[in-house]
């Protein structure tokens, strides 16, 4: 149920890339290559103390981010705060292009908690479209305010936010020659940083959020061994992830959570992938031939696995039935592709693609058709990962070292457009982010 | 002796002619390649120490960029490596494999697997037992020489051998 009148680029663009990604396949260039028609939303400051403004700014950075909102400017707004008060005067917001308008109240409540009451309006239909309320600790403030912004997200863009997540990824430091790298968790705008390994533990790559549980999946060397792992969230135990006699790696959950599908180094060097059912603990070999296989990332709907191969020379994509038959290259372009990741909407696969010396972001529809390149790093720019809800992307930046090996190692998200880039703050060198799941 | 060292040369080329992991497994029944420890002037080094190992035998061999293929010189160095390890036979060792940079983290896990397990076959085929190697690959993780350029990246692309028990 939709509220809100798009204009037509928007319906559009809403239609090509989240809808129906099959049709109107003419328009597809004008759109990817054109801006995103944003959304024009009018956020007046929240009514009470410094945490109704901390609320605001938490949820008119959350919807910035997102790409596909356009916060109006403040200085524009013509209804005074005294008389919004009262009620929203629609003419007032219509006549500044607002779409929507967004108001809250924040009042002190017992026992030092706080409550928060908010309201979203159809500026055009003059009417509420959601309110929501709520009594919170401060320590949940950043909590609410995620909430508030993918409900306004939801009811505008008809799809589930994003906000109310966290980010698993690797936080280096350290000389090159001997790195530090730890497992980290933060909230996806980049507060509430923490660290869940130690760096005397040994090295940490590739984390990957499980989409159901809070549990985490990674590669770690322990005992002069790399292996995969398993962290529990709540505990922070990890425990490796079965017996096995040679390296693990490359882990990757199922999108119901009880597959984990990973790369196995077998005796003659070359590593093939397998499948492991978390309940019952089987394994099955997926891939058997003279060759990398690597990288596999499961369908949403389970049933095949994209992956990365240089059976055929170069390293390339293919994609297989989740029981290993029937493996076709989808990926024939470019001097290599890597790291394929399969939306959890299932209507693209992001990649990392070398050409002309320069690694690119890209996606691509399950097939091998209709690439779109997202961005191009500087230098290195690796290991997409999807937001929970398939529009974003987060990946990382490596520059060029210098002599001393110095080097910038950075996260970033881009929409799914390939629009609205944006630099992840992080409190140390960050690699290898992983998106959890959606936080009710 | 000489047709000994005949045998020896012809088990070589026919290594060196299949080159890699793809090659079978194949126990060397002849005698190791002469080992002649030399010492560095003022360079005291206690034979059959780990120093030993690294200055006078060498310690790593270099690949080609993406490739996991033993080249000439890096059969010379696994050649002195079996001889050494003949001499020594309690020591065991761990391979670890090494990627340059210009490549995906979990892509270069596993070539750098493919080139721990080419040196660790290629010692396996001059007759040192399985069991005394292990392998172990960092990817791109943990380069010798950080920079980014054609330099480091020669000098990282690498299969270091090095050795956790039996010496000092």
């Amino acid at each position: 149920m939709r509220y809100f009148k798009y204009n037509l680029v928007f319906l559009l663009f809403i239609n090509l890339l989240i809808i129906q990604p099959t049709c109107a396949e003419e328009f597809e260039v004008h759109i990817t290559r054109g801006k995103i028609e944003a959304f024009p939303i009018a956020i007046p400051s929240m009514f009470g103390d410094q945490h109704a403004q901390e609320i605001t700014e938490i949820i008119k950075a959350d919807l910035h981010r997102s790409g596909i909102f356009r916060l109006l400017d403040p200085r524009a707004f013509i209804q005074t705060p005294e008389s919004l008060k009262t009620a929203p005067r629609f003419s007032d917001w219509r006549l500044i292009n607002a779409k929507a308008l967004v108001t809250g109240h924040v009042t002190p409540d017992v026992g030092g908690q706080y409550r928060i009451s908010y309201q979203l309006f159809d500026v055009y239909l003059d009417r509420e479209t959601d309110r929501f309320e709520k009594v919170f600790t401060l320590a949940e403030l950043r909590k609410v305010a995620h909430t508030i912004s993918d409900r306004i997200y939801e009811r505008i863009i008809g799809i589930s936010g994003f906000f109310n997540t966290r980010i698993a990824y690797v936080a280096e430091s350290g000389h090159p020659k001997n790195r530090q790298k730890r497992l980290a968790l933060m909230d996806q705008d980049g507060f509430n940083q923490e660290f869940l390994t130690k760096a005397e533990t040994g090295m940490v790559v590739s984390p990957r959020f499980c989409p159901t549980r809070p549990e985490i999946t990674y590669m770690a060397y322990r005992n002069n061994q790399a292996r995969i792992y398993v962290m529990d969230l709540k505990t922070r135990q990890e425990r490796p992830l079965g017996s096995f006699a040679n390296m693990t790696f490359a882990p990757r959950y199922s999108l119901d959570g009880n597959k984990l599908i990973m790369s196995y180094a077998e005796n003659n060097g070359d590593s093939d992938i397998y499948i492991m059912d978390l309940k019952t603990r089987q394994n099955k070999r997926l891939t058997a031939n003279a060759a990398i296989n690597t990288s596999p990332s499961l369908s949403p709907d389970g049933s095949k696995v994209v992956f990365n191969s240089d059976r055929g020379g170069s390293q390339q994509l293919y994609v297989m039935n989740a029981d290993g038959s029937d493996q076709k290259r989808i990926s024939f372009d470019g001097v290599k592709y890597a790291t394929p990741v399969w939306s959890p909407l299932g209507d693209l696969i992001a990649f990392t693609k070398v050409f002309n010396g320069q690694y690119h972001i890209g996606v691509m529809r399950p097939d091998g058709s209709n690439e779109r390149i997202l961005t191009k790093g500087d230098y290195m720019v690796e290991g997409p990962e999807w937001a929970p809800n398939g529009r974003l992307l987060t990946y990382y930046r490596q520059s060029r070292r210098d002599r001393q090996g110095k080097a910038q190692v950075n996260l970033y998200t881009i929409h799914v457009s390939g629009e609205h880039e944006q630099w992840l703050r992080t409190t140390t060198d960050a690699s290898d982010p992983s998106w959890s799941p959606l936080i009710r | 002796m000489r047709l000994k060292h005949l045998c020896l040369l012809s088990l070589v080329i026919m290594v060196a002619a299949c080159a890699d992991k793809k090659a079978p497994v194949q126990q060397a029944n002849v005698d190791q390649p002469q080992y002649e420890p030399y010492v560095e002037d003022g360079h005291n080094v206690q034979p059959g120490s780990i120093e030993d190992f690294r200055v006078n035998v060498g310690d790593r061999v270099f690949f080609g960029y993406n490739h996991q293929d033993l080249t000439p010189a890096a059969r010379e160095t696994l050649e002195r490596q079996a001889g050494w390890l003949k001499q020594y036979a309690d020591v065991k060792v761990i391979i670890e494999g090494h990627c340059d940079e210009r490549g995906t983290r979990e892509y270069n896990l596993a070539l750098g697997e493919r080139r721990a397990h080419a040196s660790k076959h290629y010692l396996i085929s001059l007759g040192i037992p399985a069991s005394r190697i292990q392998t172990l690959s960092f990817g791109k993780d943990k380069p010798e020489n950080p920079a980014s350029n054609e330099e480091a990246w020669s000098q990282n692309r690498r299969a270091v051998t090095i050795i956790t028990e039996g010496a000092h």
